[in-house]
């Protein structure tokens, strides 16, 4: 192993001894706090199954073994994955890229069907979701893309270019359908190309159009689904606003541009492109909103502000899940003795709203002291991404952290009823194989590109 | 810098962490406002919570949850589900409170006898039988339901746990069995399965956005004192003939509109759930009969438009058979003597009507069914229409050809005959039936929105399981009146009603429909043979009895269809069917009083109440009923002279010769729901025992305000 010998530090030699000197490239605090977490997943993992009958009888289950065999299994991984040079896998990152593309293509046409989509593909006993592996591929690939254009992100077309290559694989998630995991990928990119060299034009640009497209969606929905009780916006028609607001600011971008012409002035022109950008973000709305979002994804935008209104369909999680939440009280009703998650109230507990069967029976306490462990996890990386000098290196660990801190983000704030029901797990924390060993294996990576800070710099 | 960065990302971690743990103390803390569904909040009966172990406590609050549940979902789909009237404004479909009452067997509470005796009190149920209820196994046994709030609030003042209520909504036809199929009826998830509860039920739910203080009044065209009478007579008489079943239909011909609509056998709405399923099917739309010698009026239409030179220079010596040109036989019923289109018609001779048409070429014939549109449903708005079977040219050989005209060959619904015979009679223009005239939506009691039904009814397929099935083609649907085809001229149709009056003569097959006396009738009789479906061909000795008649001539208003299905006794359209319709017509007139030209009117003479009922019921002699009913009818006649006192309709008092007390007493309170919309009291006084001898008011006659209802019973 020529070049396990030319990445060793030589202050982590000198530390490790004999046999333990094979586990140098882990980061100590790292995997702690992942075994950590992982435990808890394990020990609710067990908690969620638990279910109680009228009879008293008590639920048959052994699915948290399954969960600590991913756990220990991971932890090898992780191993594993760290004795790779990230280089390495950075170079290559086409090859997984092309890899993952087939492997996507072959789960939407031969993948199991689960409550009508196609996100697994069972292998011998183990169904793994191709999506969570996807995620470490795509934030690879452009941190990848990102190193090599030198001279940082300075022209639109590199961008462009960008938005295609990671295109493919965002439209084969999309397809599934898995809209959840495929719109991760969109903030993650953003994120990592903000801290590329770019202008902040770009920067501006991006998140304003975001933020049109996701308040008029939310608009559109609201004015379709449910009557304005009262007040001026009565009776509003927000297809046709839009539709008139496309119009308009197409004829204003476009005036404003032959002006430019003539009076070469750099405000006029800013001006055609704020138009233009408002143009662009409603064309993009009615995309949206019309094409790639469905009936029920619309309705649960509604839900959001209000899951009293279905309460017996869309809202039902959610106020469940607060429900569950709020029984805790501070110190928790024990552990294992969650009622709510017991009496089969609380749906898809094991994955989704495995943080609200942990502050019923912790408690806000409890609940509170998990929330810490999973931020000392993003802290770390954060800390990890700031002390790497390797421009790729820190990217990557950039991307991670975007990765792990939207997932922890929308799954609590889902919880919470503080974002909308999407179907992201709580990385380390909620049951799957695929979910904990692309985590693991993000860990992996992670405590491989701190190790060899020193040496690619 | 590296420094900076870190707290500043450290900042930013714990502003979130901040705001989710406010969060999750936001919801630990306990507030008011939520309404929610916390299982391990609902409170345990207090005196015994020490007691109870924790599994036992997991368990009360699975009940508990349970019974919360099932009481939100009834409240939220049942919820102001719009009511259904009849043209006069009649009640009858609507919504009202009731519940359902549990006995929770596994309270650890001593239930002691005083309670039971209380409750068995309430509820009319033997002591034993809930003793025994506590035994059975399970957690919450049923022991009544769709209990009146009076009873419940007496329960839930005993404050027992071991009674537990569950208020929900329920549907209630105050008529029972009146209209049955055509009402539908809704099921326990608050969706009608079947007619016009199944048909209108997206606007029977109204708006979930909008529930609040609005209701829906579905108005239909229906009214309900004729068709009470209507299924009165209809099951008496098909009782009489020993049929299997019988349909009338009563339409407007000049709107399309369904004044009343009976099937026999009937069901009770109110308990639709321990009827036979196979009740519910609407024979009226949903069955395929052969129209037989109803259908030679049809044809005669056509001859009457298109070839009047034939039909002057036809004449036809029948020998009761027809020989077909390829040698075939089709036997005729009538011999001798020569004959034309009126005789042809009058006798309804099937020899005469075969040698006819051989002279019409079997693609006009073909056309003129098509200018019908004969095959496609008409487009009510009921579901589960089925769809009518008309043979295709191409398949049409000779016999087809020459027994079309006879009716045989071809299968329609009653609905569809009925209403080719109203538009051949009502001047020749297509019609679109419609059984709900208007949809109203009421806001804050206010009337907000009048909307033409037409607009409201779902047109997708229905497939509910119950043995209903079809589509409801969107056929003539929203077609209005300016849009009407013109099928036949004018002229024809005048021509038509003048053959047709022919039948009814003392010569024709239709003379028993002149017994109510009224000389403007006007209608063919049919007989047509049931199809063996086993065997294939027809029943050698089964039938069915058909009448489709109009009234009056001079300028029509009103067309009827009687159909008997497979009466053993005087199977013959003149004979069960017409006289059917004698009865049938009487009321329509008495109803309407056509000629008056007062529609939607009935006339009571308030102030005339001739003889007395004591004295009615101490003679007991036919002397005194006389005496009273045509002194009402002279009272009705002054009454239409003066034009002053009118009323708008008030129920009339069905017939209860016969009935049990039980049956007699049912009516009775089915009659009180209905009039206590209109601040009507009713009050009965029985006199004797076993069924009902005699009654006061008779039957037919208008119940007015304050009416004590007499009824005299016989061993």
């Amino acid at each position: 192993m020529n070049l396990l010998a030319a990445a060793q530090p030589k202050k982590q030699s000198e530390k490790g001894k004999g046999f333990l000197k094979i586990f140098y490239t882990l980061d100590i605090p790292l995997l702690l706090i992942v075994v950590g977490l992982g435990t808890i997943g394990v020990i609710f993992s067990y908690s969620s199954q638990i279910q109680i009958f009228e009879t008293g009888a008590i639920n048959p289950y052994n699915r948290y073994i399954k969960q600590f065999f991913y756990l220990l299994s991971g932890l090898i991984l992780v191993w594993g994955v760290s004795l790779i040079p990230y280089r390495k896998l950075a170079e290559h990152s086409h090859i997984f890229y092309i890899g993952i593309l087939a492997v996507l293509t072959f789960t939407l046409v031969l993948g199991t069907v689960v409550n009508q989509s196609r996100r697994w593909i069972s292998l011998g006993g183990i169904s793994l979701q191709p999506s969570e592996f996807a995620k470490i591929v795509i934030v690879v690939f452009t941190a990848n893309y990102l190193d090599k254009l030198k001279h940082g992100m300075n022209h639109v077309r590199s961008l462009f270019i960008l938005c295609a290559l990671l295109a493919p694989v965002f439209g084969l998630i999309v397809l599934q359908p898995d809209l959840g995991t495929a719109i991760v990928f969109i903030p993650v990119v953003m994120i990592m190309v903000a801290t590329v060299n770019i202008k902040p034009l770009y920067i501006l640009t991006l998140l304003s159009i975001s933020f049109l497209v996701l308040g008029s969606c939310f608009l559109l929905a609201y004015s379709e689904n449910t009557a304005f009780a009262n007040g001026v916006l009565q009776g509003v028609n927000y297809r046709r606003v839009l539709f008139f607001l496309l119009i308009v600011s197409l004829l204003f971008s476009t005036t404003l541009w032959i002006f430019n012409f003539r009076l070469m002035n750099k405000f006029l022109l800013r001006l055609s492109n704020v138009f233009t950008v408002i143009a662009f973000s409603c064309v993009l709305t009615y995309l949206t909103y019309d094409v790639l979002l469905k009936n029920y994804q619309k309705k649960r935008l509604l839900t959001f502000f209000n899951p009293y209104q279905d309460k017996w369909d869309l809202g039902y999680n959610v106020i469940q899940s607060q429900i569950t939440i709020g029984s805790g009280k501070i110190w928790g009703k024990g552990l294992f003795k969650g009622v709510q998650s017991q009496l089969g109230f609380l749906p898809s507990k094991s994955t989704d709203f495995i943080f609200s069967i942990i502050a019923e029976e912790l408690g806000f306490v409890g609940a509170c002291l998990v929330i810490l462990l999973i931020f000392s996890l993003l802290f770390r990386l954060a800390q990890i991404a700031l002390r790497v000098k390797d421009y790729l290196g820190g990217l990557m660990v950039v991307g991670f952290l975007a990765l792990f801190s939207i997932e922890t983000f929308v799954n609590m704030g889902m919880t919470l009823g503080l974002v909308p029901v999407t179907g992201l797990p709580l990385p380390f924390l909620s049951s799957g194989g695929s979910t904990l060993w692309s985590s693991l294996i993000v860990v992996g990576i992670v405590s491989n590109i701190y190790t060899r800070r020193y040496i690619y710099s | 810098m590296n420094k900076n960065k870190i707290t500043m990302l450290g900042i930013f971690f714990l502003v979130f962490f901040l705001l989710f743990a406010f969060r999750i103390f936001l919801l630990v803390s306990p507030s008011e406002k939520k309404q929610v569904l916390d299982a391990s909040k609902t409170e345990i009966h207090s005196d015994s919570k020490d007691e109870l172990t924790k599994k036992q406590k997991k368990n009360i609050s699975i009940s508990k949850a349970r019974i919360s549940l099932s009481k939100g979902n009834s409240q939220f789909s049942h919820l102001q589900r719009g009511s259904i009237y009849d043209r006069n404004g009649k009640i009858l479909a609507y919504s009202r409170y009731a519940y359902n009452i549990y006995l929770d067997t596994r309270v650890q509470q001593v239930l002691n006898l005083g309670t039971i005796a209380r409750v068995s009190e309430i509820l009319n149920i033997p002591i034993e039988k809930i003793k025994q209820k506590q035994k059975q196994k399970g957690r919450l046994i049923f022991l009544q339901r769709l209990l009146n709030e009076e009873k419940a609030l007496e329960l839930y003042q005993l404050k027992s746990p071991h009674f537990l209520l569950d208020k929900m909504l329920y549907r209630h036809y105050p008529a029972n069995e009146l209209l049955g199929q055509v009402l539908g009826f809704m099921g326990h998830d608050g969706k009608g399965l079947a007619g016009l509860e199944q048909g209108y039920n997206n606007i029977l739910i109204g708006k979930k956005t909008s529930w609040e203080g609005e209701e829906i009044h579905l108005t239909l065209f229906i009214d309900k004192t004729l068709q009470q009478f209507i299924e009165q007579r209809l099951a008496e008489s098909v009782k009489a003939h020993k049929a299997l079943a019988g349909t009338v239909i009563v339409q407007d011909i000049h709107s399309g509109g369904i004044i009343a609509m009976a099937n026999a056998p009937q069901f009770n709405l109110n308990s639709f759930y321990k009827e036979n399923p196979k009740l519910y099917r609407n024979n009226a739309v949903s069955s395929l009969v052969e129209p037989g010698s109803i259908f030679k009026a049809f044809f005669a239409a056509y001859l009457l438009e298109h070839e009047q030179k034939l039909i002057q220079d036809f004449s036809y010596t029948s020998k009761g058979y027809h020989e077909l040109s390829n040698g075939e036989i089709i036997k005729g019923s009538c011999k001798g003597s020569v004959l034309g289109l009126e005789e042809i018609i009058q006798r309804s001779c099937n020899a005469g009507m075969i040698a006819l048409m051989e002279n019409i070429s079997a693609r006009d014939m073909y056309a003129f069914l098509q200018k019908f549109s004969m095959s496609e449903r008409t487009g009510i708005d009921l579901p589960a229409e089925s769809k009518n079977i008309i043979p295709k040219i191409k398949n049409w050989g000779l016999r087809t050809k020459a027994t079309l005209p006879l009716g045989q060959g071809l299968a329609l619904t009653p609905m569809k005959l009925i209403n080719t015979f109203s538009s051949l009679i009502n001047g020749g223009v297509m019609l679109s039936p419609r059984i709900v005239e208007y949809i109203e939506t009421y806001k804050n009691g206010k009337l907000s929105k009048r909307q033409n039904a037409s607009q409201g009814y779902t047109t997708k397929p229905l497939n509910t399981g119950l043995g209903f099935s079809g589509n409801i083609s969107s056929f003539a649907l929203g077609k209005t009146s300016k849009t009407r085809k013109r099928l036949i001229k004018e002229e024809t149709s005048k021509a038509l009603i003048d053959l047709l009056q022919l039948v009814v003569l003392p010569e024709g097959t239709g003379k028993v429909a002149m017994q109510a006396g009224y000389k403007e009738i006007f209608g063919k009789t049919g007989t047509s043979q049931i199809v063996d479906r086993k065997k294939g061909g027809y029943h050698i000795n089964r039938y069915n009895s058909i009448f489709a008649a109009g009234y009056p001539a001079a300028n029509p208003k009103f067309s009827v269809l009687v159909l008997l299905h497979d009466p053993k006794k005087s199977y013959h359209g003149g004979g069960a069917a017409a006289s059917l319709f004698a009865e049938t017509l009487d009321q329509i007139v008495k109803t309407f009083y056509i000629n008056n030209e007062r529609e939607k009117k009935i006339l009571i003479a308030s102030h005339a109440h001739p003889a007395s009922p004591e004295e009615l019921f101490t003679n007991g002699s036919s002397d005194a009923q006389k005496e009273y009913s045509t002194s009402l009818e002279n009272a009705s006649l002054l009454a239409r002279k003066n034009k002053t006192i009118y009323f708008s309709a008030l129920d009339t008092m069905p017939n209860l010769n016969t009935l049990s007390l039980r049956k007699a007493l049912q009516v009775i309170d089915g009659l009180r729901h209905s009039l206590l919309q209109k601040n009507i009291k009713l009050s009965h006084n029985i006199q004797g025992s076993g069924f009902v001898s005699n009654q006061y008011p008779q039957a037919g006659q208008p119940i007015s305000k304050n009416t004590t209802i007499y009824l005299l019973f016989d061993e």
